[in-house]
């Protein structure tokens, strides 16, 4: 495993960090540069590929492939225009519609969107915290695959002629049991959920490398902004995945175990799974922008030679009140999800939608409250304590 | 250099964009004879939403041309012309005005205007003794007057003028019931009651349909409000209390045959006969209703009789099956269903 002097180019075993490592001896002949090329190499060949472990590998493919669904949503998006081009057009049948617009607002929300900035994240996050590496690796191709995977199992739902067919949104009842019998429901909840799992672990991995493996001196408030936007947007994509996950999970009983966690005529509460899915749904707007805007504020500062100054200079630290206004643009939408909610609110209480306006109105709630059971209770407690709000 | 030429080239082509962006507008407000608009409001709840429509863009627009104009003077300033510019001294100052004072205002007036519309939107309806139930189905809408004995479907007939209450809820899965001149959204959720209040200035058809998404027919799936002047309001309910009236003509009384042993009766109901399912829109009046299938043909026997041979051809998905009547039989339904007035 030790590479000796006299080998130019050693070939290390594995690559990426994170393996207890004796470093070569440095001789006259072996150019350091060189040789720590080597140590730093992924390992080669086409068994190699697939074992790559470094950052940069690895988040150009986590990238690449994010391309690659938003190039297949990108096809059926063409082909709903092409269907919308004139009134009462036969080129689709309202059901293949159905599961293209389906498949197409699923796949650029959970396999493009998220998947792109987190491979971006990892990419660029050592050069910007000035270290080698992600503190990780193999939780980043864990995250990889699982994602690609995930993304798969989504994909084959053509193969079945199961495809998902109720909106990115899969509101029950219309996404239960009894409206949606079959598969298609099943490759979406497992398929986004395989692939969540990936986008969890990503974002564990980028909160992680930013939290301890920043070069010395650098602080969090010396952060470059860029850093400080896929911070908050990892800790946001924690929470609201989580979230759906177990949404997720709760339907996936329900409609393969017999559990009536979202079914009205025994008790269950449809507003439950809007919620659930809201309280992922209203951040992710934010887990797309965040990053973006990360990425302007640097593009500018660093390229606009009027700001190139002083402090103003290429990754000038980030400030308190930059950190403070990326903070607070994710903490807000946690907080004000039932906005989507606000057309399904109870009649004569209507001062209730007004507080929606509010982002922490909690007196619609009751609605559904009523017949409540208490491990809807619990869940909503659950929610409401995560999040910081104060159960009605 | 050249970027800088081409920058200062600017202005002509960024007014551009600003212009089609009005002349696309202008063209969408071309778009109101031919589908009902929140921007053309008929009631008094329209209205008001409307007016808060009109000033959120009043607003937007105004932040915008803001926005616009100190983007388009910073790509017009020189480069160079002024070292000390690359950090004005009244930096901060903008930053606090510009970006917590001026939000916190702008939203703020925005918050309060929301507010105050909801809270007039709220204001029960004068009257609640004509109580609209309307529930919402795959892909159709059961519309029950409480108290007047009166089923109908796809089809809300109101008085001109004067407030009717609406409760609304779902049989199956979740629809929004939205007639966009009238007033805004409102879900229908299985298991629950939402309620809202209907008005109309005018007699008059207003176009209503469903807004969430619920299931393979839901683009078909609409309705129409029509509100009358209070004799023919009254009329109207007077003769759809009346139960279905026994045909006196031998085709019809034949397609009655037919209706009651075509297995029509398992879905529909006609009152007066032994017909008494529930699954279907009620049809005791069905041939005094202006559309069908939900709103998406005229109500003519052209239509009628292709519906009742095939549904799944103009409306594949709907829960309606094929029917295997003979060409003499569909004759005889389809003269008994025209006496159902």
């Amino acid at each position: 495993m030790e590479s000796t002097a006299t080998t130019p180019r050693p070939q290390p075993r594995q690559g990426g960090a994170g393996a207890p490592r004796v470093v070569p001896e440095l001789t006259p002949d072996t150019p350091v540069e060189e040789r720590l090329e080597a140590l730093w190499a992924d390992p080669p060949g086409f068994i190699g590929w697939f074992r790559a472990l470094q950052n940069d590998a690895l988040g150009g493919r986590i990238m690449l492939t994010a391309f690659t669904f938003f190039l297949l949503a990108g096809i059926m998006a063409l082909l709903m225009r092409l269907q919308l081009v004139s009134a009462e057009n036969t080129f689709l049948d309202p059901q293949v519609y159905n599961g293209l617009f389906t498949m197409h607002g699923s796949t650029m929300m959970f396999l493009f969107a998220v998947p792109m900035l987190e491979g971006f994240a990892i990419y660029l996050l050592p050069l910007l915290l000035g270290n080698r590496e992600m503190p990780f690796p193999r939780l980043g191709v864990f995250s990889f695959f699982t994602f690609a995977m995930g993304g798969i199992l989504f994909f084959s739902s053509f193969l079945f002629s199961a495809v998902p067919d109720t909106g990115w949104f899969a509101y029950v009842p219309l996404s239960g049991p009894h409206f949606s019998p079959g598969l298609a429901l099943d490759f979406w909840l497992l398929g986004l959920g395989v692939a969540e799992i990936g986008a969890i672990a990503a974002g564990i991995e980028i909160i992680i490398a930013i939290m301890i493996m920043r070069a010395p001196g650098m602080t969090l408030s010396r952060m470059p902004i860029l850093a400080w936007a896929f911070l908050i947007t990892a800790f946001a994509i924690l929470f609201a995945f989580m979230t759906l996950l177990i949404g997720s999970m709760m339907l996936e009983l329900d409609r393969k175990f017999g559990t009536h966690f979202f079914d009205p005529t025994a008790g269950g509460s449809p507003l439950l799974w809007q919620h659930l899915f809201w309280v992922f749904g209203h951040p992710e707007v934010y887990i797309q922008f965040i990053p973006a805007a990360g990425m302007v504020s640097m593009i500018i500062s660093g390229r606009c030679p009027d700001f190139r100054m002083a402090d103003h200079d290429l990754g000038r630290p980030s400030r308190l009140e930059d950190a403070l206004s990326v903070c607070h643009g994710l903490l807000l939408p946690f907080c004000s999800w039932r906005n989507h909610r606000c057309h399904g609110r109870r009649g004569p209480t209507r001062l209730a939608s007004a507080r929606f306006v509010f982002c922490r109105s909690s007196l619609s709630l009751r609605s559904d409250r009523r017949r409540d059971f208490s491990y809807l209770r619990g869940t909503e407690l659950l929610v409401a304590q995560v999040y910081g709000q104060a159960p009605g | 250099m050249n970027e800088r030429k081409a920058t200062t080239g600017a202005p002509g082509a960024a007014l551009f964009p600003i212009l089609a962006g009005l002349l696309a507008g202008v063209l969408l407000v071309g778009c109101q004879s031919y589908s009902p608009s929140v921007i053309a409001p008929q009631g008094p709840a329209a209205a008001r939403i409307a007016d808060l429509w009109w000033i959120l863009l009043a607003v937007g627009s105004a932040i915008f041309v803001l926005v616009m104009a100190i983007l388009l003077t910073a790509l017009l300033r020189r480069r160079g012309d002024d070292d000390t510019l690359a950090r004005p001294p009244s930096s901060s100052r903008m930053i606090i005005l510009g970006g917590i004072v001026m939000p916190l205002v702008v939203l703020s007036g925005v918050l309060a205007l929301t507010v105050n519309t909801l809270l007039a939107l709220s204001t029960p309806a004068e009257s609640e003794e004509n109580i609209v139930e309307v529930v919402g189905h795959q892909f159709w809408w059961e519309v029950r007057y409480l108290g007047h004995n009166i089923v109908t479907a796809n089809e809300i007939h109101i008085p001109a003028g004067r407030p009717v209450q609406v409760r609304l809820t779902s049989h199956d899965v979740i629809h929004s019931f939205w007639v966009p001149e009238l007033h805004g959204k409102l879900d229908m959720i299985p298991g629950q009651t939402n309620s809202f209040w209907l008005q109309a200035d005018n007699p008059g058809e207003y176009k209503g349909l469903c807004a969430e998404f619920c299931g393979v027919q839901h683009a078909k799936m609409n309705l129409l409000v029509i509100a009358q002047a209070e004799d023919d309001y009254a009329t109207w309910l007077t003769q759809q209390q009346q139960p279905a009236r026994v045909p006196a003509e031998p085709l019809a009384q034949r397609g009655l045959e037919v209706f009651l042993s075509a297995g029509c009766v398992e879905c529909h109901t006609v009152r007066g006969t032994d017909a008494t399912g529930s699954l279907g829109p009620e049809l005791t009046h069905v041939a005094s209703r202006r559309t069908l299938g939900a709103g998406i043909m005229p109500n003519n026997r052209g239509n009628l009789g292709g519906w009742i041979a095939d549904p799944q051809q103009m409306k594949p998905g709907n829960l309606m099956p094929s029917s295997s009547l003979s060409s003499e039989e569909l004759q005889a339904l389809l003269a008994y269903v025209e006496t159902l007035r």
